[in-house]
């Protein structure tokens, strides 16, 4: 019974996690060939070849996709942590029955598709959108606001489909923080600003950093939102994915960058791990 | 008051939880260097009380001033007091000085001054050694003892403490109890707390104050009210007194006489009162007063003996008198007594003196 427990998991990570990430790294390593498959067998060792990764060194626009999508899901990341505090501080600290509300309100989004979301805002934000509309019809502007395909856009694209994932772990901390701890502080001398920043805000890092890295990392590989509110001026490491799978063809090209992002969203994970157990209380 | 100069002055203070009045009206004084207690059961408003004290509850009415300064809108991080909170309230991710140091850093003292100040307070509550640790590295007892250095670091005038023996064990308590004790002898400040256990208040505190739905019952040395209580309220929380009805009944020189509804039986107390024939009152007793003898003149009841206990330093008695009415007594065991003790079902006397029994109005 307890090989078996124990087993199920096991066999599921092998299956569905490990078993496709050997796939990937192995077709990685072979090139890519007119034909089906498109690439040489990964089977005949006289087939592989590191020239994918060279590619993906050489070539200046997957290093820049890169650090594009970095910088966009670090920036979005903050920006959901400036507004996903509050609100989570708000919600911890509300009554029984408004917590509750609000936290429906929270999770109310993903009751609709995610396209469908990013959608809804290309119909807002486009030259001839709702928002664009409203505001020349209130004579406000004469010429439409760029809002759509640019960076600002995907800021607010990933911005708003990931807040959700920033709000809830930052609930959790801050819902388990006794507040006779923050009393604790105020009887011992501290100004409400003091005793957040010595006491609330240290104790809730195990949320802070919970709920960076689900924005970031995901954000980081998003496809979706920079392909529909995005523009062409700074393509983010997902599109150049996405592309390189469906429009070039070159899918041992399109394993290497996969690879290569996999290593580095591991490492934001390692340093969360070191963190946490440093933090451990 | 015994501790000479007043140092907080609680001045008709109400607080209300919706229509409920958690504190109603109570006038307080406690002076500088005062060891104080707060006792009454739980939801008795002695928390709220404490709390109102330390800032982190605001009086609906009322004032409070501490040291002559009247507190009511000053917030809790500029009052000159400091609180040890039931649960610790220990910051989880400081150490053990950092802990100490927190109240220190506020103030902005120099970086040596603190380090000073934590090694003398950790001497204090002889922890040395301890700073570095985290309080989930400590036992119950020593984050007792971390709490308290961390609410004397500041040097505060009057220490709040809100049931700081109820989370630790049995034995660990009784340690306790005389280092606080010790502690609040040697540095002289007063100390204010709350607690449910009477003899935890009788025993450490220099005055104490019972607090019965928000209400201040009476305030006095543990003697006072012990052997003096303002009502059968207090007489029956305190050590559970006997408590008689009956009907004043005239006087004997300094003596009440009080009928009661046993057929033939006047009882005797001294007080000075001038107290209406035929108002109706209560007579206090402590079972210790009793004798199960026809020794004393005053007061002299034929009944027999229901239960009656052998606890080792004394035995308890319940001597039921007339079918209405039980008595308990306390007689202390001395060793080598000769006198036989009434066993279950013997016919006794119970007798008291006049000057034992505390006549009681309300």
């Amino acid at each position: 019974m307890r090989r078996f427990v124990l087993g199920l998991p096991l066999a599921w990570l092998l299956l569905f996690l490990v078993a496709p990430l050997v796939i990937v790294l192995a077709i990685s390593l072979v090139p890519a060939v007119d034909g089906q498959p498109p690439f040489a067998s990964p089977l005949d060792p006289r087939n592989w070849t590191a020239d994918s990764y060279r590619v993906l060194v050489g070539d200046d626009l997957y290093a820049a996709a890169f650090f594009n999508a970095a910088r966009i899901a670090a920036t979005a990341t903050l920006i959901c942590l400036v507004i996903g505090y509050p609100m989570a501080y708000a919600i911890a600290r509300a009554g029984e029955q408004t917590r509750l509300l609000l936290l429906m309100l929270v999770i109310l989004p993903f009751w609709t598709s995610f396209l469908v979301r990013v959608y809804a805002w290309m119909v807002l934000l486009r030259p001839t959108g709702l928002i664009n509309e409203a505001l020349i019809g209130l004579g406000l502007i004469s010429e439409p606001l760029p809002l759509i395909a640019n960076e600002f856009a995907v800021h607010l694209g990933i911005v708003y489909s990931y807040l959700p994932f920033m709000v809830l772990p930052l609930y959790a901390a801050l819902e388990r923080l006794d507040s006779g701890l923050v009393e604790a502080a105020y009887d011992l001398g501290a100004r409400p600003f003091r005793a957040f920043l010595s006491v609330t805000l240290p104790l809730s890092r195990p949320g802070i950093i919970a709920g960076s890295l689900l924005v970031f990392i995901p954000a980081c590989g998003e496809f979706v939102i920079p392909d529909l509110l995005g523009g062409p001026d700074s393509p983010m490491i997902g599109k150049v994915l996405w592309t390189e799978f469906f429009s070039n063809r070159d899918w041992p090209a399109a394993s290497a960058v996969a690879i290569a992002l996999l290593a580095v969203l591991v490492a934001p994970m390692v340093a969360f791990q070191t963190l946490e157990r440093r933090g451990a209380p | 008051m015994s501790g000479g100069s007043t140092l907080i002055r609680i001045d008709g203070v109400s607080r209300f939880f919706g229509a409920t009045a958690a504190v109603a009206d109570v006038s307080l004084e406690i002076g500088a260097g005062e060891f104080f207690a707060l006792l009454g059961p739980s939801g008795c408003g002695k928390t709220t009380l404490l709390r109102m004290i330390a800032g982190l509850e605001a009086p609906d009415a009322g004032s409070i001033a501490i040291d002559g300064a009247e507190m009511t809108a000053v917030p809790p991080w500029e009052r000159p007091v400091n609180t040890v909170f039931q649960s610790y309230a220990l910051f989880p991710h400081l150490s053990v000085a950092s802990n100490i140091a927190f109240g220190l850093k506020q103030e902005g003292l120099p970086r040596t001054e603190i380090e000073a100040r934590v090694a003398e307070m950790l001497t204090l509550v002889e922890l040395e050694g301890l700073g570095g640790r985290k309080p989930h590295q400590l036992s119950g007892g020593q984050r007792q003892r971390v709490a308290l250095a961390r609410a004397l670091a500041k040097r505060p005038k009057a220490l709040l403490l809100d049931e700081p023996l109820a989370a630790l064990d049995r034995r660990l308590r009784d340690q306790v109890r005389s280092e606080l004790a010790a502690i609040q002898r040697r540095l002289g400040i007063a100390f204010i707390f709350v607690t449910h256990d009477q003899e935890e208040a009788m025993s450490l505190a220099d005055r104490l104050a019972i607090m019965r739905d928000g209400v201040l019952m009476q305030v006095g040395t543990p003697r006072e009210v012990y052997e003096r209580p303002s009502s059968r309220y207090i007489a029956d929380f305190l050590g559970r007194a006997n408590v008689i009805a009956g009907r004043a009944g005239g006087r004997d020189g300094a003596f009440l006489r009080i009928d009661t509804d046993i057929p033939g039986v006047t009882l005797r107390a001294r007080d000075e009162r001038s107290i209406g024939d035929g108002t109706p009152l209560w007579l206090a007793v402590r079972p210790e007063n009793l004798s199960l003898d026809a020794s004393e003149q005053a007061n002299r009841l034929p009944g027999v003996v229901r239960e009656s206990a052998y606890a080792g330093d004394v035995s308890r008695y319940e001597i039921e008198i007339g079918g209405t009415l039980t008595l308990r007594a306390v007689l202390p065991n001395r060793h080598g007594e000769s006198a036989p003790r009434p066993a279950r079902g013997a016919p006794v006397q119970v007798s008291w003196p006049a000057e034992a029994g505390v006549v009681l109005t309300e």
